[in-house]
């Protein structure tokens, strides 16, 4: 875990909160330019979140995901890499996320709860957000399966059955081990090491 | 929801050590972690401004742009409330020449767009039907602090003299005195004013604006 992580300063001290938007408000500041395409920022739980910037041990993860994963897939699911899914109260863009359809099935709207299989991220420094806060965003929203790809300690963290705001089952494997690809029921095994260092 | 926040301040001091789970789990319901490091995305006084014209923050919405935060404003129970009329009377016993009382309107600043509880600004009743008044418009911003003092002397004290507000007064509920802020230091990190006087029941505040004393009003004029 990277203790050195530094706090942005949290100036302001609101007693009634901060000002929460719904996923169409953020789609209308996209629209209407209030917002730039390709700003590095996430809707979550109805806060406008800068993203962190990535070391290359993450961008390493995430490209290593994204170009073998695929061969993995079922047929019906393909992989989308730091791309938006657009839930009831969030809009994050997962590492990766495994999706029904194809490269032509999102182009009038993000892959929603219904769309999405699996949602990956891969953690380094932000192990501990990925653990709480993106878990219980995804298990919110009823995301069936959810990874952490755990570079600090080089497992692969497998969260299933989405209850009460947290996964019912977690399940860790390490290399040498053969991790279950689950989509609708059907069930594919990855050895662990193709996918960490 | 946010209903009773802890001051975040002072939980992000012990924040400093990351493997305190009890702590991460308290801030973990009030709003996403990683909006401590990464930061919240925060908006300019332009693009507030288009989100209300788009229609994305309406009239519904109590709100305030502070140092390009969206902030929720604190709803009015009757002491905040009923003081604020008290104040109102007694600011606006007196017709002051090329200056017009607001209550509860915004102006803009150069990060932020608060809505002070008074401002005395510049011109009359029809000044500002185009536009907002900016900081340079204001004489006098006056805050009613009950449950929001700390902020008022921390967050507004900040917000009104990075734009060097000539004068801030807090009218405090808790403490029952006014609070008079003058010499804005808006160069000084945080930016801050230079002067605090405090008046009790008994004395009379001076109510200065552009460098002139343009009438005393009684404390207890000021207070319930």
């Amino acid at each position: 875990m990277n203790a050195t992580v530094s706090l942005a300063p949290m100036a302001i001290q609101p007693l009634a909160g901060f000002r929460k938007f719904t996923v169409e408000q953020y789609h209308k500041m996209i629209r209407t330019g209030v917002l730039f395409e390709g700003e590095e920022i996430e809707l979550l739980e109805g806060y406008l979140v800068n993203k962190m910037p990535q070391n290359p041990a993450h961008s390493s993860g995430v490209s290593r995901i994204a170009s073998r994963l695929p061969r993995r897939l079922p047929e019906g699911w393909f992989l989308r890499s730091q791309l938006p899914v657009s839930l009831t109260e969030s809009e994050p863009e997962p590492d990766a996320a495994i999706v029904r359809g194809n490269d032509t099935s999102y182009d009038l709207r993000h892959p929603s709860v219904s769309d999405s299989g699996i949602a990956i991220e891969v953690s380094d420094s932000t192990l501990p957000f990925d653990r709480r806060d993106k878990l219980r965003i995804y298990a919110t929203a009823g995301i069936p399966v959810y990874w952490i790809v755990n570079l600090v300690e080089n497992q692969i963290e497998v969260y299933a059955d989405p209850q009460s705001a947290t996964y019912q089952t977690r399940n860790d494997f390490a290399v040498g081990a053969a991790l279950p690809l689950v989509l609708d029921g059907v069930t594919v095994f990855i050895p662990v090491s193709e996918l960490l260092p | 929801m946010i209903g009773d926040v802890k001051k975040p301040s002072a939980i992000l001091q012990r924040m400093a050590d990351f493997d305190n789970e009890a702590i991460m789990s308290a801030l973990a319901i009030q709003f996403p972690l990683r909006a401590m490091t990464a930061g919240f995305r925060k908006f300019t006084v332009d693009e507030y401004e288009r989100l209300i014209s788009a229609g994305i923050i309406t009239e519904d919405d109590n709100l305030e742009l502070l140092e390009g935060y969206l902030v929720n404003k604190m709803g009015h129970n009757p002491p905040h409330a009923g003081t604020i009329a008290v104040v109102q009377a007694a600011l606006l016993q007196f017709q002051i020449v090329g200056w017009n009382v607001r209550v509860q309107l915004p102006f803009r600043a150069s990060t932020s767009e608060p809505e002070p509880d008074f401002a005395i600004v510049r011109g009359d009743h029809r000044s500002y039907l185009r536009r907002h008044p900016v900081s340079s418009d204001v004489g006098l911003a006056v805050e009613v602090a009950d449950s929001t003092l700390d902020s008022d002397r921390s967050d507004k004290v900040r917000v009104y003299s990075r734009d060097a507000i000539g004068t801030y007064w807090i009218v405090n509920l808790v403490d029952s005195q006014v609070e008079v802020y003058t010499d804005p230091q808006p160069d000084s990190a945080p930016p801050t004013y230079a002067t605090r006087r405090d008046f009790q029941p008994g004395q009379s505040v001076p109510l200065v604006l552009d460098g002139l004393t343009v009438a005393m009003i009684p404390v207890v004029d000021l207070l319930p």
